[in-house]
This record gives structure tokens, C-alpha cells and sequence, in this order.
């Protein structure tokens, strides 16, 4: 008989998350080509408490405050919310494979984001397109499997399959049309992924549907492990089942279009980071999805401190979180130990 | 506790699984439910756990009907023992049981003291308090069923509705799963088991239904049900029954063996 060993309990990775997060965070802001001294930020952040004599540069504080703060939060926002809704998704799908594109929420956006491009959008109007058509495509996802015959959980993951290729034929027949010479390449740059667009504005904004839909997903967290049970059992043990799973598919829905709107299509984290949380603390979603949110956070700020340091030109960060994450994911299935 | 099931018929499309089934199932019995394959037993339990509702007929738990009682009081008055099968997740013995606490807390909180203390005297209850912190998926099969018992007594529910409780289990987990199964009868439980083991039911039971293509061909004390005749329909094979220690067993042996 094998014993769940976890060397440090569920609620000490916890804490290690949490501070491993806050110093993530502080050492970002150092990082750049603009040099930010450990020393400068530290008396930077302290002025917005404290009163302290300046002895940093304006634009120092202009740097901290307008451009990598925002793209901090953006980074540590969308790394929770990706993970959060791919490992929701795997509960009540009861499916270890699940992500969040599952229903088809980063082919809409794409789509959306392509058809703002072509239209000559703003960025803002591009993030609310692909905000808006993200939610058409599960919208439109749900209105099928509800009218197809068969198990409800099989027909909404086979209509998701379908209607997200049926958006990805309609983005690709939008690079199609679009103009090769400045189009073409901002919607392919746009499917690559990136926060290099953050503007505290638009964080502000992106942060209320983000908090609408996270918020449910914790409180809700227990109801998700009698889900992974199965319908009849979770049912018999007097769960409403078919309530819980639709709340929690609209707010892992919500927070991935949230999440695609502003940042282009970021792969592999709501696959890879659930994954390793589940090893790091087990399958509890008391202690699941609040790891998974932290982890998140950390790793995606992680990927975006390489994304916008490593070359002289930025790395697209869905290329990086596919680059660390495809190996990262077959070290961890191939890793000996017990599976989960 | 005790659950009256009158005049109950199902069907899945064109395809009638349950033709007018009515029996009741008093305080403090063991009811086992016997049938070969496809005769309705599986469908008979999960219109009684209230997840099936396109029946005709009416099941009444205390004399309320299950239709007008909510789906968190329902898990009040009765649990299902699955047969344990592959799970997607894995949890550790202490949580699988927590879980069937479910339904005494709101659906944004977590299970609480009073929870975790009656998770606790279930485990002790099935005397599996050593495996709480092991992982589910690595114990053996007559653990995961008393594990799963236990997340019905923590679920606080005094009607057991088991699915074929020892069928994938060893001789010797079969005869502890059915002691503790009877052991609960003492503390006032209701019992209701599908079984595919006469034998074992005869044992066992106090009561016993038998199920064919849908209807009840049999409904009485097991004295009365579990006989050579009855058997052979139910089965279809020739068999002889022979009875020890004054009736206290009956002993099944095919007829192509001796002859």
C-alpha cells in the first residue's frame, strides 16, 4: 500500500506560493531594459505610503507605476485565470485532459481579435471583439449540446470541438482576406499571445470580469471534488449537480475570455500548472484551487519576465509557455511516482 | 426508516425495464434484491436514489414521496453505496468520506468540525480509522467498499442502498462487507443490496425481492423466496438446494456436476 506522501503539507505550499508570488512580483519590477535598482523600487513602492525625499528619476517612477505594473497585474491575472479555468474544467468534466479552450472560448476570441484587426479596430475595440465572440462561441457551444441527443457532458465537450474548428476555419479565411503587408502579421502576432499591450486602463477593466468569475470558483471549490465523483454518486450525496456545473463552466468561461481578450491566445497553462499542483498538494480543490490561482500567477509572470527579456525584440509568450510547457508536461507524466 | 415502492414502471425509450414492481422495505431490514443480468435491478435502485424520474408509479421514503423532497434531503434519508470504480481524481480515504457530508453544509463552504468529527466515527464505525490518510485508488477492494459504507453513515442517512456491495471482492472481503452490512441492521439502518449470490443473500437477507424482465416473480421472507424452483427461473439453470444446520444455510449445487 502506497501512502500519500507529500513531503510539506497542503496549506504550507500555500504559504511558499504566496511568498514566492509577492517576491516574483518585486523582482519583476527591477527587470528591463530601463535598469530599476532593488534599492530605487523599494523606496519608489514605500513613497505611495510613506512620505520619503526623492532620489530616483521621474522616469524611474513613470517606468514602475505606467508600465511594468500594469503588466505585472496583467501577467499574474491571466496566469490565474487560465489555470483557474482549466483546472475547474477538469472537475466537472471529470476529465484530467480538460483546459480552458475546451468550449471553445480562445477560438472565438481569436476570431474576434482577427475580425478587429481587419476591420481597422482600436486595440480596445479588438479586446472587446474578441471579449464578445468569445462568449458567442460557448454561447452558441451550450445552444447546440442542449438541442444534441446523448450523455449532456460528452455532447458540450463534441460541440465544443466543432464549433471551435468552425471559428479557426473563419480566422484562417480572415488572414486569408487580410492585408498581407500590416494586417496579416498584427493578427498572427496577436494569435502568438502577448501582454506587451497592457495599459493600466485595460487592466482596471479586465480585472472586474476576472474577479466576477474567480470568485465563485473558490467558494464553490469543495462542490467541484463531489463533482469529480461522477453524476449519480454526486447527486445521491445531495449535490445539485447540474446548478454547480453550470456556475462553474460560466465563470471558468468568463475568466478565460477575460484572459484571451487581453492577452492573444497563451497556451498550456491551464493544462500544465493544475497538473503540477495537483502533484504539489493533491487532487482537494480546497487546497487545488487556490495553489493552481497562485501558480499561476507566479509562472506566468515567470514566462513574461523571458518573454520581454530575453531577445532585443519581445518573444510572443505563447510561443515560451509552449516551449517550457509541452517538456515540462512529458517530464511530469513520464516522472516515476505515484500518479494521480 | 423504510421506503414503499408501489406500482413502479420504467422504460428507456420503446424498451420497459420495470413492469408494475411494488414492494416496501421496513425499519431495520436487509432487502436483497435478486436477478440475472438486465432484469432491472440497477434501474429499480436508481429510481429509488430519486436519479431517475421518468417513471410511473410512486416511491415513498417514510411515507413521503421522493418527488417532493429536495435533492439535499433526499441525501438525508438515503445514501448509495456505488461499486467502486475508476475515478478520474484520486483522494485520500478521510476526504472520499467527507465528502458524503456534502449536503449538511452550504454549497460555499467547506465541511466544518462537526464533519470532519462524524467523517471520523465512520471510519472508526467500519474500523478503517488506519486507512484515513491513504489514497483511495491503493487500498484494496473490500476497503473501498467499506470506505465508501462509511461516507453513507457520514452522510448521516439511515437507509443503505448498495449496488452489488461484493462483487468484485475476495471470499473473505465478501464476508466482512455483509457482517458489517448486517451489524449496521442492529444499530437501526435499513439495508437494500442487489446481489448476484443466493446463496450470500439467504445468509443475510430478512427480506428478499426477486426480479425478472422487469417484474417481481418473488417477494417474501428468504425462506420463502430462495428455492430450488424459484432459482431455476431466475437463473435459468438446474440446480439442487440443500439445506444445513436447520435451515440456516442453503447450499446450491448444479445439477450437470453430480449427475
Amino acid at each position: 500500500m502506497i501512502k500519500i506522501k507529500k513531503p510539506i503539507s497542503p496549506a504550507h505550499v500555500l504559504w511558499l506560493l504566496t511568498v514566492l508570488l509577492l517576491l516574483a512580483i518585486l523582482i519583476s519590477f527591477t527587470l528591463g531594459r530601463y535598469a530599476v535598482p532593488l534599492k530605487e523600487l523599494s523606496y519608489i513602492l514605500w513613497s505611495k505610503i510613506a512620505p520619503v525625499t526623492q532620489f530616483w528619476t521621474d522616469t524611474m517612477e513613470k517606468i514602475v507605476f505606467n508600465i511594468r505594473l500594469p503588466r505585472i497585474l496583467l501577467a499574474c491575472m491571466v496566469g490565474c485565470c487560465l489555470s483557474a479555468a482549466g483546472v475547474s474544467y477538469q472537475g466537472v468534466f471529470q476529465n484530467p485532459m480538460a483546459a480552458p479552450d475546451i468550449l471553445g472560448a480562445t477560438s472565438g476570441a481569436a476570431f474576434g481579435a482577427a475580425l478587429g484587426i481587419l476591420l481597422g479596430g482600436s486595440r480596445r475595440i479588438i479586446t472587446l471583439l474578441a471579449f464578445a465572440f468569445s462568449l458567442v462561441t460557448v454561447g452558441l457551444v451550450f445552444f447546440i449540446s442542449k438541442r444534441a441527443r446523448g450523455k449532456h457532458v460528452l455532447t458540450l465537450v463534441l460541440s465544443g470541438i466543432m464549433v471551435s474548428s468552425l471559428f479557426s476555419a473563419g480566422t484562417s479565411f480572415i488572414k486569408l482576406v487580410a492585408d498581407p503587408s500590416n494586417q496579416l502579421p498584427a493578427i498572427t502576432y496577436w494569435l502568438m499571445g502577448s501582454l506587451s499591450g497592457a495599459k493600466t486602463a485595460e487592466v482596471e477593466y479586465i480585472c472586474i470580469p476576472m474577479a466576477i468569475g474567480l470568485i465563485p470558483l473558490i467558494l464553490l471549490r469543495w462542490r467541484i471534488n463531489v463533482l469529480t465523483l461522477g453524476d449519480d454518486e454526486a447527486k445521491s450525496i445531495g449535490v445539485n449537480v447540474g446548478h454547480i456545473r453550470i456556475i462553474v463552466i460560466i465563470c471558468a468561461t468568463l475568466i478565460t475570455a477575460a484572459s484571451v481578450s487581453v492577452s492573444g491566445m497563451i497556451g498550456w497553462v491551464g493544462l500544465v500548472i493544475p497538473h503540477l499542483c495537483r502533484r504539489l498538494v493533491g487532487n482537494d480543490y480546497k487546497y487545488l484551487m487556490p495553489a493552481s490561482m497562485l501558480f499561476g500567477a507566479v509562472f506566468l509572470l515567470f514566462v513574461d519576465n523571458v518573454s520581454r527579456n530575453l531577445l532585443a525584440t519581445e518573444v510572443p509568450i505563447g510561443i515560451l509557455t509552449a516551449f517550457i510547457g509541452a517538456p515540462f508536461f512529458i517530464w511530469l507524466i513520464t516522472r516515476r511516482g505515484e500518479p494521480q | 426508516m423504510s421506503i414503499a415502492v408501489k406500482n413502479l414502471s420504467f422504460s428507456y425509450d420503446a424498451n420497459q425495464v420495470l413492469k408494475n414492481v411494488s414492494f416496501t422495505a421496513e425499519n431495520g431490514e436487509l432487502l436483497s434484491i435478486l436477478g440475472c443480468n438486465g432484469a432491472g435491478k440497477s434501474t429499480l435502485l436508481r429510481c429509488m436514489l430519486g436519479l431517475f424520474s421518468a417513471y410511473e408509479g410512486s416511491i415513498e421514503v417514510n411515507g413521503k414521496n421522493i418527488r417532493s423532497i429536495s435533492a439535499a434531503e433526499m441525501a438525508r434519508q438515503i445514501a448509495y453505496i456505488p461499486q467502486s470504480h475508476y475515478q478520474a481524481f484520486n483522494y485520500s480515504v478521510f476526504n472520499m468520506v467527507l465528502m458524503g457530508t456534502s449536503s449538511q453544509v452550504s454549497a460555499i463552504t467547506q465541511p466544518g468540525n462537526l464533519q470532519k468529527k462524524r467523517t471520523e466515527d465512520a471510519l472508526e464505525r467500519m474500523g478503517i480509522s488506519h486507512l484515513s490518510k491513504k489514497s483511495f485508488a491503493y487500498i484494496s477492494g473490500g476497503e473501498r467498499q467499506l470506505t465508501l459504507i462509511a461516507r453513507a453513515l457520514a452522510q448521516n442517512a439511515k437507509l443503505l442502498v448498495l449496488d452489488e456491495p461484493t462483487a468484485s471482492l475476495d471470499y473473505g472481503n465478501q464476508l466482512r462487507v455483509m457482517e458489517q452490512a448486517k451489524s449496521l441492521i442492529k444499530d437501526g439502518y435499513t439495508v437494500i443490496q442487489t446481489t448476484h449470490n443466493p446463496e450470500q443473500a439467504f445468509l443475510y437477507s430478512d427480506h428478499v425481492l426477486a426480479l425478472k424482465n422487469g417484474e417481481v416473480v418473488g417477494n417474501g421472507t428468504p425462506a420463502e423466496i430462495i428455492t430450488a424452483e424459484l432459482m431455476q427461473k431466475l437463473y435459468n439453470v438446474n440446480i439442487e438446494v440443500h439445506s444445513l444446520y436447520d435451515d440456516k444455510v442453503r447450499v446450491f449445487i448444479p445439477k450437470q456436476v453430480i449427475l
